[in-house]
């Protein structure tokens, strides 16, 4: 938009909103539940009337300030910037700032911004604020602005502002013209960073989150930050103004003194000063008729009446916590904003989609968890798009402490358990919770696992989020204090739906259930919710995963190909010890085991022992892995196989992700590398040894062991296995147990030698 | 790694605990806590599982940060004021890291099976070459956990050996502490670990590491790893016999006495430098880390900060030669963590940044996994800093001065005293407690340091201070009242 189309706009609607640009507080539009009084109480905080008119400190809405500016010519489009400075109130319909400039000629206005506008900009270091120059992507932005709750406070930029009075939102339509994206993109990721106060609060975005909504908000528009760089004299004009005009009453700045004290709150009268119909050398704020009666009103009797309650209301209109809350007989979503409230859970019901009632949640919640939620971003409903934002410790940590003092439940405590028991109480808890007893893992998810219905608040916050009495009244009649919820009562008239459990006792039931949730993670997963394995997927390069695994000994190397054939290494003993086709492997990432794998359909199970061994020990039996049992579980030899020269020393990638192990046998230094073979052979695995030796010399190398046969030259085959042999003087012996050992003497040359050999799963 | 396996756990060893285990509440602090150190939680992308064992600083203000599932992610921007971190893949497929150490260009991972090297030689920003610097210990049971060191000064690592199914030792030097040099040398050093879960230097640079509650271990414990030492739990004797480097094994410990009469009798045996007493200050200690940042994480600098699995907690820990036997005393920091923390690192901007995960064992924090950081909001806490011990009684410094009447006031020492039963039961009570009287306090000039006189020192107990009603200058009371100091060796006055 053209500067001069954006003014004439304003202009219009000004115009047509029927002189009513007012200082915009969401929360009090339309707000039924404040009297004229406490909606003046809540204007005299957000307006920052105490910046200047002392007296109410002690009210912790009356704390606020303007954004901090340190970095503001960083932020914020310089056109914007002077415009906004010339006019707040006609640049930004609905600003809270006023018209300092309300006594200035046009000529001494139009100065006055240009030398307030040339300091400000010389604020900050060329890069302290972050620019974001990743471009987002404004069709997600639309549906963050719809969903994580923008619109309790915000049209869509596309709504015409006259839209804003019905649906007590206020317009951004200025916005494109006062941010650069990449600014505005920083921004809403960290707003507490520049608005301290907590206004407009942080809603957890991500950074590409963030630059998604920029892009929404500002469509695209290229904002033009270039502007001539600010002079001296000018800077220092400006400077001084800042002070002058007072404009550090509400913007504190380094090095700069504290804002002059105007009359004491005490003193204020309606209709004088700021509060007259036509201020005249104080601040202009543009108040409707509305405000400026419902500033003199509240100007009675403070501050002292402020003392006598009614914060925790002020605060939720302050905050617009009311825009998305319901408390008692106020607040709650408009009848549009419901529509925009999503929820992946639709099966929860309005209450899996709309934030939570306040209604008693002083006696609901643990005042630490409330602490969580409102300042450390904690949720408990992932399922519920619209966020809860932080609006700042500094700034609402009061509340917390109003809540629990205000509300108020019958004092439920679950007594002490004795010792002898709580294994019982346990059980039941347990089975209760489960699918056998009241299946409360149907619609409520467990430990993050889910039983495959919905999945609803997951049970294990149960015990840090909800204190005993909210417990024990809430769950006897769900209905009651959250009216409309899907959840069932389970002890309708103190009758349990489970007859059994504890002889159908519904305090005792439900006193089972608290202390099986009391066990926090430590409580066993109830019947009904599973804990399968996790499956690695290959992608387009080849997956080593490494981990115990009964085809590959604890020091096992998986090996995973997209040509869908696979294999295990016994690193401990250098050998090939299992392949197998189709999908890779399943991962074990529950409880406590260290990542164990399993392949994913029957492997060929090769042998796990070292294998290689000297020519001299030709005739010999094989030294194969030392056994334990259950009678005897310690490792008699274990040594084996370094003591007879084995050494595992690692392996390395190539460009495709294929692994090539190395390891040492005596003096020789072998590298050990197998892929599929190309196509048409891809189902077979071709294993390459490359064998460095000091000097010649043979080497016995026992490719496989168990049922053999030979198929013709050089091929031998088990009935789950062929086996090629490509190079070396392959021989057939009897092993243990009946088995058959296929031993290859390998000549080595002085210097490298190379052998290889082709596996063909056979099933 | 975690060591609270009890009998069904040794039956079916696969299965997630399925009896439901007490994790112990928190202490009630949090909410005061959160004045002075601040939780952040690092936002991790969906997707991705990141259930950190182990951390370490790269340059340019980046952490590498090794996973139980096995991979290596490099971290950015985890210190920003809201952090937006990157998570960059650089390994993966590795077996449980539990240590990670860095010196040029590569990464020292210790996974269960082995202490590997791994680099990027193409530099595309993923490893390719593993390297195997030492697998000189025996892997044969999945409770066989290790843990890793970062370099000593000489260029050392060390590497802590879990037992086998958390009871045995069954596989080659299960229950040791090895030392690898710079040529890649596989030295056992230590024999009688039971379920270590850290191991590093203490505030001093002597090579310390966690121990947790067990049989021959009645809590749980920071030890110093003596070279040739035996840390109390004999069933790893098996193995002297591989370790030419060391004498054979030492004389068995009787079960059932206590640990300042056995260490006469066993020379090797040494005794538990600080106890940390069960449930009241964690169930299952974990990673520790030295405070070196200069004063930006507050007053506790050169301290240990020492994470715990169970109870989502930090505790602080602060240790002393006394007659060449290693002592000190632990304190509670921050509760309040979502997650059972294994491992913790202090940020190049010197906050503390924690991970962890909740599988496998209870844990009070709810969440699978995630990283959080702890800042000092610049706000200074009144805090017992440091407790040691004096030929007379033990001097406490504080980190706020102390209301001078209430400070030198006897009756806001109090103190009381347990040992524990140095036996191979699994776990155990606290017993002999006895209590004693302070006599004097000598507050000095600046209300920053109490010396107190006490009626009785007993070597081997363990001496709990409850300052819960002293005050500071303010009138406000201690952050945490209480400090536990383990008393190994009373110094001799001079």
């Amino acid at each position: 938009m053209k500067r001069g189309t954006l003014h004439l706009t304003l202009f219009f609607l000004w115009f047509a909103c029927g002189l009513d640009a007012h200082p915009f507080v969401p929360g009090l539009e339309g707000n039924p539940s404040l009297s004229l009084q406490e909606s003046g109480d809540v204007l005299i905080g957000e307006l920052q009337c105490s910046n200047c008119h002392e007296g109410e400190r002690d009210d912790p809405l009356a704390r606020k300030r303007g954004p901090n500016l340190s970095e503001v010519g960083r932020r914020l489009a310089p056109g914007y910037l002077l415009e906004f400075l010339s006019n707040p109130l006609e640049a930004h319909g609905g600003t809270k700032m006023p018209d300092l400039m309300s006594s200035m000629n046009a000529g001494q206005r139009k100065d006055s911004a240009a030398a307030l506008s040339a300091f400000l900009r010389s604020l900050g270091e060329e890069k302290s604020f972050p620019q974001w120059e990743e471009k987002g992507n404004p069709k997600r932005g639309k549906i963050l602005f719809g969903e994580v709750g923008c619109m309790a406070c915000h049209a869509t930029p596309s709504e015409e502002a006259v839209a804003e009075k019905e649906d007590r939102i206020g317009s951004l339509g200025y916005l494109s013209g006062k941010y650069p994206r990449p600014a505005l993109a920083a921004f809403l990721h960290d707003p507490l960073r520049v608005r301290e106060s907590g206004r407009m609060p942080d809603f957890h975005l991500t950074r590409s989150e963030a630059n998604d909504l920029a892009e929404y908000l500002v469509r695209g528009r290229p904002v033009d930050a270039t502007a001539s760089k600010p002079v001296a004299e000018q800077i220092e004009e400006g400077r001084g103004l800042f002070v002058k005009l007072n404009c550090v009453a509400c913007h504190r700045l380094e090095d700069m003194p504290v804002g002059k004290p105007s009359l004491p709150m005490t003193k204020l009268r309606r209709d004088r000063g700021c509060l007259s119909a036509k201020p005249q050398g104080v601040p202009d704020y543009g108040l409707s008729a509305f405000q400026r009666k419902a500033i003199g009103e509240a100007l009675a009797g403070r501050p002292d009446r402020l003392k006598s309650g009614g914060l925790i209301k002020r605060a939720l209109s302050a905050f617009n916590c009311i825009a998305c809350h319901e408390r008692d007989d106020y607040g709650g979503p408009s009848a549009k904003l419901k529509l925009s409230l999503k929820s992946s859970q639709e099966g929860l019901g309005d209450h899996g989609r709309f934030p939570p009632s306040l209604s008693l949640v002083g006696a609901k919640l643990k005042p630490g968890w409330i602490n969580k939620v409102m300042f450390d971003g904690e949720s408990a409903r992932p399922y519920m798009h619209t966020r809860m934002p932080s609006f700042g410790e500094r700034n609402l940590g009061f509340l917390p402490t109003l809540f629990s003092q205000a509300d108020q439940l019958p004092e439920m405590k679950f007594p002490e358990i004795p010792r002898k028991k709580r294994g019982e109480m346990r059980s039941a808890g347990h089975k209760l919770v489960g699918d056998k007893g009241l299946n409360c893992v149907a619609c409520h998810v467990f430990n993050g696992k889910s039983a495959g219905g919905f999945q609803g608040l997951d049970l294990l916050a149960t015990y840090d989020r909800l204190t005993p009495n909210w417990f024990a009244s809430f769950m006897r009649d769900p209905a009651k204090y959250r009216p409309g919820i899907v959840m069932p009562s389970y002890w309708a008239g103190g009758q349990s739906a489970d007859k059994e459990t504890l002889d159908g006792n519904a305090s005792a039931q439900l006193h089972a259930i608290w202390h099986f949730l009391s066990y926090g993670q430590g409580a066993p997963t109830p019947s009904g919710i599973g804990n399968p394995g996790t499956n690695l997927e290959i992608a387009d390069r080849a997956l080593v995963y490494r981990g115990r695994s009964r085809v590959a000994g604890y020091r096992g190397i998986s090996v995973g190909f997209p040509e869908g054939i696979h294999y295990a290494f016994n690193a401990e003993t250098g050998a090939l010890s299992a392949l197998w086709r189709g999908e890779f492997v399943s991962v074990g990432w529950g409880g406590q085991g260290a990542g164990n794998f399993n392949p994913r359909s029957r492997a060929v199970q090769l042998s796990q022992d070292l294998a290689f061994q000297p020519v001299s020990q030709r005739g010999k039996p094989w030294p194969t892995l030392p056994k334990m049992t259950k009678e005897n579980p310690v490792n008699p030899d274990p040594l084996y196989p370094k003591n007879l020269g084995y050494r595992f020393r690692g392996y390395s990638l190539d460009d495709h992700g294929v692994p090539t192990f190395s390891y040492e046998f005596g003096k020789l230094a072998v590298e050990d590398f197998s892929r599929p073979r190309p196509l048409p052979d891809a189902h077979l695995l071709r294993r390459t040894l490359r064998i460095t030796s000091p000097a010649r010399e043979g080497l016995l190398f026992r490719a496989l062991v168990g049922k053999i046969e030979r198929e013709k030259e050089g091929v031998f085959v088990t009935p789950e296995l062929r086996l090629s042999i490509l190079d070396g003087q392959p021989r057939l012996r009897d092993g243990l147990d009946g088995n058959h050992e296929l031993i290859i003497e390998l000549s080595l040359k002085k210097g490298k030698s190379e052998f290889v050999l082709d596996y063909e799963a056979l099933r | 790694m975690k060591p609270c396996a009890k009998l069904l756990l040794l039956l079916f060893p696969l299965l997630p605990p399925a009896w439901g285990e007490e994790v112990g509440e928190w202490w009630g602090t949090a909410e005061r806590e959160r004045a002075y150190y601040r939780i952040t939680e690092i936002p991790i992308p969906k997707g991705l599982v990141i259930e950190s064992g182990a951390f370490v600083t790269l340059p340019e203000d980046r952490i590498a940060i090794g996973t139980r599932r096995g991979d290596i992610f490099i971290s950015s921007g985890i210190d920003r004021r809201k952090p937006i971190p990157t998570f960059e893949l650089f390994a993966s497929g590795l077996d449980e890291i539990f240590g990670l150490a860095y010196r040029d260009d590569a990464f020292y991972v210790t996974q269960s099976c082995e202490l590997t090297r791994v680099t990027d030689r193409d530099g595309d920003g993923r490893a390719d070459k593993f390297e195997t610097i030492s697998d000189g210990w025996g892997y044969g049971n999945y409770h066989e956990y290790a843990f890793g060191s970062k370099f000593d000064p000489k260029g050392n690592l060390y590497v802590a050996l879990g037992l086998s199914n958390s009871y045995h030792s069954r596989a080659l030097f299960r229950g040791w502490a090895m030392k690898i040099t710079p040529e890649g040398k596989t030295i056992p050093i230590a024999s009688g670990l039971r379920s270590p879960g850290g191991i590093g230097p203490n505030e001093h640079g002597a090579l310390f590491y966690i121990e947790s509650q067990g049989p021959w271990n009645s809590s749980c414990s920071l030890k110093f790893l003596k070279e040739g030492g035996f840390m109390g739990h004999p069933v790893s004797f098996n193995w002297y016999e591989y370790a030419k480097n060391l004498e054979g094994p030492p004389k068995n410990p009787e079960s059932g006495g206590r640990i300042v009469t056995e260490k006469k009798k066993v020379k090797e045996l040494v005794p538990y430098a600080v106890i940390f007493p069960y449930i009241r200050m964690g169930r299952s200690i974990s990673g520790f880390v030295v405070n070196r940042t200069k004063g930006k994480f507050g007053p506790f600098e050169d301290q240990i900060f020492i994470g715990d699995y169970t109870q989502s907690i930090v505790m602080r820990a602060t240790t002393e030669k006394i007659n060449g036997v290693w002592q000190g005393a632990c304190y509670p920091f921050r509760e309040g963590f979502s997650t059972g923390i294994l491992n913790l690192q202090f940020t190049q901007a010197g906050n503390l940044l924690s991970g962890g995960t909740n599988r496998g064992w209870p844990v009070r924090g709810r969440k699978p996994f995630a990283l959080e950081r702890i800042d000092w909001t610049g706000k200074m806490p009144f805090e017992i800093k440091q407790v040691s011990i004096t030929p007379e009684g033990f001097s406490i410094t504080f980190t706020k001065p102390v209301h001078r009447s209430s400070g030198m006031d006897p009756k806001n020492y109090r103190l009381s005293t347990f040992t524990h039963i140095y036996h191979g039961g699994y776990g155990g009570p606290e017993v002999d407690q006895t209590a004693p009287v302070v006599q004097s306090v000598n507050l000095s000039k600046d209300g920053m340091e109490a010396r107190i006189e006490v009626s009785e020192i007993t070597p081997g107990h363990v001496y709990e201070l409850d300052l819960g009603t002293l005050r500071d200058a303010g009138s406000e009371a201690l952050l945490h009242r209480q400090a536990y100091y383990t008393v190994n060796e009373i110094p001799v006055s001079k």
